[in-house]
């Protein structure tokens, strides 16, 4: 007996999806993922930034502290403000876990997470991305600054152009951007332009208001959140809500006003631990 | 309302091709959750650019399910390799035929992204070599090498079959 694959091909495909129908709200979950995607691109667009980056460039004030570079400030240090500045020290040029956390003011959780860890001194270290509206995982491998991305069932991994740290524009839809990135934020914890109270030992609040007014548009990025230290006054966790409210310049966009806020969590923790990234076998190199 | 009027005759697409797209998305993934995820990302890719696609909605659904199926590099949300393990076959009865037929859509699965893309179009939509090499924006002679690297890897997959005596092949594609 002589059988023609291809046509074994065809029936086996007509079974193998026969009565399939649509289980899930399939078209609410794209409009979400489309509704995401709009907003941090809008925020972008209008404040000239991408994601939460930007916004938090012009965050929470340790006013008035000046150390040496690479020193970190005095133990001793009185204000909130220069309590925080020695968190940031401590937490700085030291391997860690991280995990972040992606959503909005509802559901903080909403957009998904990823959780790896980094170890700065070599630009060693993994994160895995898992969003909540599909089952896919995306995977990213530093070794040495060199960058390989990998996803879930695949068998191939890609090299891509890396300047030593994850690619964290790329991770849940953009939203998180280098606000994720925990060098990025506490470059941004350091910069002037917030008030930052203590709430408890070891936990600190802080709020932002930064106007902007440029080509595209005009308006206000506010930024509330909380800092928590760990039991050796490293920075454990850092709550961001960012929300960018304004309204495009005539011409741009329709002039259409906005009003999107995002919230990102970023926990980091093992500070110290080493750092042991496996380098994929089957790699190919981006062009 | 604002959405309906944004997006007019969306979720009428959706409900009467919706079963059909899924099927084609679970084709070209290899599983339920990632077809479901294929769609979800090609309809996304839809609302982007809403006004700018005339005319055929579905059509441009059904193109961009593939490109995303095919680039999963070059795009973010790319689509899994579902690895798959081929199930050898049981005794020789009547089911022959029916495992067979599994054997070689779990073998499809394991194809890589193009090659599963192409077979899916050939066989699946019955597209022609020209359609299909229109659809993926690729030349007809790729199309065919890609159909016929496909297909040897599902003779070489399956060929347990013809070894134990079951069925044996017809030798090369169409």
């Amino acid at each position: 007996m002589t059988i023609n694959i291809e046509d074994e091909l065809r029936v086996g495909m007509r079974d193998q999806v026969a009565g399939l129908t649509l289980g899930t709200d399939i078209l609410g979950e794209a409009t979400r993922r489309h509704q995401r995607r709009t907003a941090v691109q809008r925020s972008a667009y209008a404040a000239g930034v991408v994601g939460l980056a930007g916004a938090l460039a012009a965050i929470v004030a340790v006013g008035g502290v000046q150390t040496p570079a690479g020193r970190p400030p005095a133990a001793t240090a009185a204000t909130p403000q220069m309590q925080l500045a020695s968190a940031i020290a401590a937490s700085e040029n030291i391997s860690y876990r991280l995990k972040i956390t992606v959503g909005d003011k509802a559901n903080p959780k909403a957009w998904g997470s990823a959780t790896g860890a980094y170890d700065p001194a070599t630009s060693t270290g993994y994160l895995t991305e898992q969003q909540t509206d599909g089952p896919t995982r995306y995977y990213q491998r530093l070794i040495n600054g060199a960058l390989f991305l990998g996803i879930s069932g695949g068998t191939v991994w890609k090299q891509e152009r890396s300047n030593g740290n994850f690619r964290y524009t790329d991770i849940l839809n953009g939203a998180a951007a280098s606000s994720a990135d925990p060098a990025q934020l506490f470059k941004a914890l350091r910069q002037a332009g917030a008030k930052i109270t203590k709430t408890n030992a070891g936990s600190y609040h802080f709020t932002s208001a930064t106007p902007f007014d440029n080509e595209s548009a005009s308006g206000t990025d506010l930024l509330v959140g909380d800092v928590t230290l760990d039991k050796n006054k490293r920075i454990a966790k850092v709550t961001t809500e960012s929300t960018h409210k304004g309204q495009f310049k005539p011409g741009k966009k329709g002039g259409l006003a906005f009003n999107d806020t995002f919230v990102v969590t970023v926990e980091m923790s093992d500070y110290g631990t080493p750092v042991k990234v496996e380098k994929p076998t089957k790699v190919v190199v981006a062009k | 309302m604002r959405w309906k009027r944004r997006f007019e005759g969306l979720d009428a697409l959706v409900a009467e091709r919706g079963n059909a797209l899924l099927a084609t998305a679970v084709l070209l993934t290899g599983s339920r959750p990632a077809g479901e995820d294929l769609l979800q990302a090609a309809l996304e890719r839809l609302m982007r650019h809403w006004h700018k696609v005339r005319g055929d909605k579905e059509g441009y659904l059904r193109r961009t399910m593939y490109h995303l199926a095919v680039d999963q590099w070059r795009s973010r949300k790319r689509r899994p390799e579902v690895l798959v393990f081929v199930e050898p076959p049981g005794r020789s009865d009547d089911t022959d035929a029916l495992h067979l037929r599994q054997a070689l859509v779990q073998a499809l699965a394991k194809l890589p992204p193009r090659q599963r893309a192409v077979l899916v179009l050939r066989y699946w939509e019955q597209l022609s070599e020209a359609e299909a090499a229109e659809t993926l924006g690729c030349s007809i002679g790729t199309i065919k090498s890609t159909a016929s690297r496909g297909l040897t890897r599902l003779r070489e997959v399956t060929a347990a079959w013809a070894r134990d005596g079951a069925p044996v092949w017809n030798g090369a594609g169409k």
